[in-house]
């Protein structure tokens, strides 16, 4: 017999189904033996069949499958459970892969007759842990790639001029130009710049980010137009006084353009125009 | 049996037993043969005399071991290898003792993939693919012929993986301290390990080794093991602090935040952040590969000379840049630590923007294609054979490597599935599950480490996660593999029938 005089059947699997584990451990000293760990494998199978269908009469693994075969069990379980009695009832040496198997459903039937869910707690575990970091991981990435990469930067513009280094179109999000700036125009009369979001898109606010170092008295006052596919600009906004951040107010429309219009003779450069 | 029958079958078994590593060692062989002769690959030195992690070769000709103790950025294990052999042996001698080194060093680390995996159950023709393919490829060969703490660090890592298993089948203190050790060794060469020993010890005490005493006696030699080799990483943090008068690594520390940041950040808002005053120029130089004269007189530190001229000199007497001033850890005290906590606080748009662009495009390209501002004569002469070996991982036209973006992540969560899920629980599983943990932590610890404070080379940071993550993937074909034979053979039909 397996465990000291006294010990339950339940103890017997235990500690046959750990020294099966250690022997079929790759890491084992002199490698995995397997023929140990299928007999210890055998003894754990009987001990948990025979606390499962109560029954002291179980002393083989033929007898085992055969009470355990009449438990009523999923499908599933059942061919589990035939399978490993198959791999350990063999009289040759089975592979690794298939040790393996049997000794997960041997821990499942041992599970089962001491009440206890490792196997069934732990597949759980791995599921929601591996569920929920892919998912924060993705939504940290997707949140991230709207929060760091707003869409209005990739949203083309032109100005009416460009001053010095400055470019006469480009996308929002590049500020290649010293001060900070998306575009500078040369000082002519009512200067302008267009946003163009690429298609019609809904826009329910537009914030307009004014140069920082200097100069926010020029290009004032500034008009905010509006225009859809058919390019008949709607103002939606005047500013005449300084400022460093302006966003009009107006209801949600429909919008492919967006226009700056500075009135008078004057300069008109911006460090930002945020469109949502 | 006869006694020719009986020399055949322990002729057979010894082969059997071997073959793995004879077909990867004449790989390695055959490989390096290969590219040492069609492409002229070299042991490239070069790294000792420029590359500011190391103490300048006049400094190791006339004051070595003085400047090793006062070298206060790293961690003292690759100057000790490399100044120590040309220091013993001369210039010539010296470099091609260290050549030897870190070609048995390659040797270690593609031997040493064969041996964990075949401690770890996979089979002998996936073990040794896996390996195999890992000796030849160019990217190893090239680090291999590099000057620099990769290679070692690597060795070491593998080794450590060897010494992990030892430590699961022996459950010995002696074991465990050897596992530690070379935890702890790593982090000498390489300042990011030393967090990774303090986790992985942590992850291991949850399932320590199994000891005939019972559990509490395997998790106090655990404990034990690990106090050693902490209290040497304690001891090496220590002599810097005290002899230096700072942290070891501070400086590199903040330098990288604030560049890091910096670099974030839109050309015209960061002359804004200058001009203003808000920050200092400092992050707009390399405080480190840079000469002092650079610098604004407004950044510069004048201190009472130390006597050590590690730390006194901007320049050595040969006339070369010496890296370790004093004054350049001041600088950094002062400029750059506030600067890169001003930027943090200011522009934290700037440095996620900076991380997020680091974990997405620039860990997922080649290891050969950290800075292009530094020369290589290795990385040239094998740009144009890596570019027709790289076919295989799908690059996009900025380099990604398509196919690790997928199997990098997927070898990361096979492996927490293999240690949280149904078979960790498995008695059999525990030195895999042990060996596992150990992978994850300094997988996950490194990338995090090293995405959260670098300023660029993710891809370089990465050639010493990736024998890890070859090694989780070797499993994962295990289990695919021996899926579809179980497929194959349900749906073959039988007699029975």
């Amino acid at each position: 017999m397996l465990a000291p005089d006294g010990e339950s059947p339940r103890g017997n699997g235990e500690r046959a189904l750990k020294l099966a584990g250690r022997a079929l451990d790759p890491n084992a000293p002199g490698g995995p033996a397997r023929a140990l760990g299928q007999r210890w494998l055998r003894e754990a199978f009987v001990a948990g069949a025979r606390v499962l269908c109560r029954d002291a009469t179980v002393d083989s693994v033929e007898t085992a499958a055969r009470a355990l075969a009449g438990a009523p069990v999923p499908g599933r379980t059942r061919r589990r459970r035939a399978e490993a009695a198959s791999t350990l009832g063999q009289s040759s040496l089975p592979d690794r892969a298939a040790l393996t198997v049997a000794e997960l459903e041997v821990t499942r039937v041992l599970d089962e007759a001491n009440g206890t869910r490792r196997i069934e707690h732990a597949g759980k575990r791995a599921f929601w842990t591996i569920a929920a970091l892919v998912a924060s991981a993705a939504a940290a990435l997707i949140l991230a790639d709207r929060a760091l990469y707003p869409p209005w930067e990739n949203y083309r513009w032109s100005a009416s001029s460009a001053w010095g280094e400055y470019a006469t179109s480009g996308r929002l999000a590049d500020h290649d130009g010293s001060f900070d700036l998306v575009f500078h125009t040369k000082e002519e009369v009512d200067p302008w710049v267009v946003v163009d979001l690429r298609s019609t898109r809904t826009v329910s606010e537009v914030t307009v980010v004014n140069r920082a170092d200097c100069c926010r008295d020029r290009g004032l006052p500034l008009v905010m137009e509006l225009a859809g596919e058919d390019e008949r600009f709607v103002e939606v906004g005047v500013r005449t006084v300084p400022f460093d951040t302006w966003h009009p107010t107006f209801p949600p429309r429909k919008v492919r353009y967006v226009r700056l219009r500075a009135k008078g003779k004057t300069v008109l450069h911006l460090r930002d125009i945020q469109i949502r | 049996m006869s006694t020719r029958e009986a020399v055949s079958t322990r002729v057979f078994a010894a082969w059997s037993r071997r073959w793995p590593y004879l077909v990867v060692s004449a790989a390695f062989a055959v490989s390096r043969l290969f590219y040492r002769f069609v492409f002229d690959v070299r042991f490239d030195t070069r790294p000792a005399e420029e590359f500011i992690q190391y103490i300048g070769p006049w400094f190791v000709e006339h004051d070595f071991f003085r400047s090793l103790l006062y070298l206060h950025q790293q961690p003292p294990l690759q100057n000790l290898l490399t100044g120590g052999c040309v220091k013993l042996f001369g210039a010539p001698l010296g470099f091609e003792i260290l050549h030897a080194v870190y070609v048995g060093c390659g040797a270690t680390v593609a031997l040493g993939i064969v041996q964990v995996t075949l401690r770890l159950g996979v089979p002998r023709a996936i073990a040794v693919g896996f390996a195999a393919l890992y000796a030849v490829s160019p990217v190893t060969v090239f680090y291999e012929n590099w000057l620099f703490y990769h290679e070692p660090v690597a060795a070491l890592q593998v080794l450590s993986l060897l010494a992990l298993l030892r430590y699961y089948r022996l459950g010995t203190f002696g074991a465990g301290l050897l596992f530690f050790a070379l935890v702890a060794t790593s982090a000498l060469f390489y300042s990011l390990f030393a967090p990774v020993l303090v986790l992985v010890g942590l992850a291991l005490f949850v399932r320590p080794p199994l000891a005939a005493d019972g559990r509490q006696a395997a998790r106090a030699r655990l404990v034990l093991a690990l106090a050693i080799p902490l209290a040497a990483l304690g001891l090496d943090r220590a002599r810097t602090r005290i002899l230096v008068g700072h942290d070891q690594g501070a400086a590199y520390f903040w330098m990288n935040l604030a560049v890091k940041t910096f670099d974030g950040m839109r050309p015209g808002r960061r002359a804004l952040l200058v001009e203003g005053g808000q920050i200092s120029r400092a992050p707009e130089l390399m405080l480190f590969s840079r000469p002092l004269s650079e610098y604004d007189k407004n950044l510069r530190i004048a201190h009472m000379p130390t006597g050590v001229p590690l730390l006194d000199l901007e320049y050595a007497p040969d006339g070369s840049l010496n890296a370790h001033p004093l004054e350049k850890v001041l600088i950094a005290e002062s400029f750059y630590k506030k600067d890169a906590l001003y930027l943090f606080l200011h522009a934290p748009d700037a440095y996620w923007r900076s991380v997020f662009e680091a974990l997405t495009q620039s860990y997922f390209h080649s290891p050969l294609d950290y800075d292009k501002s530094i020369s290589s004569p290795n990385r040239d002469k094998l740009s144009a054979f890596v570019e027709k070996t790289n076919v295989v991982f799908l690059p996009d036209k900025e380099g990604v490597q398509r196919v690790l973006v997928v199997l990098l992540p997927l070898a990361f969560l096979y492996g927490l599935h293999r240690v949280l899920g149904a078979r960790g629980v498995l008695e059999s599983e525990r030195s895999t599950a042990a060996v596992i943990v150990c992978m994850l932590v300094v997988v996950s610890s490194v990338t995090l480490a090293t995405v959260a404070i670098s300023f660029g080379d993710f891809c370089r940071y990465r050639y010493n996660l990736d024998p890890y993550s070859l090694i989780l993937l070797s499993l994962l074909a295990t289990d695919v593999a021996e899926g579809a034979r179980r497929a194959l053979r349900s749906r073959r039909p039988t007699l029975a029938r």
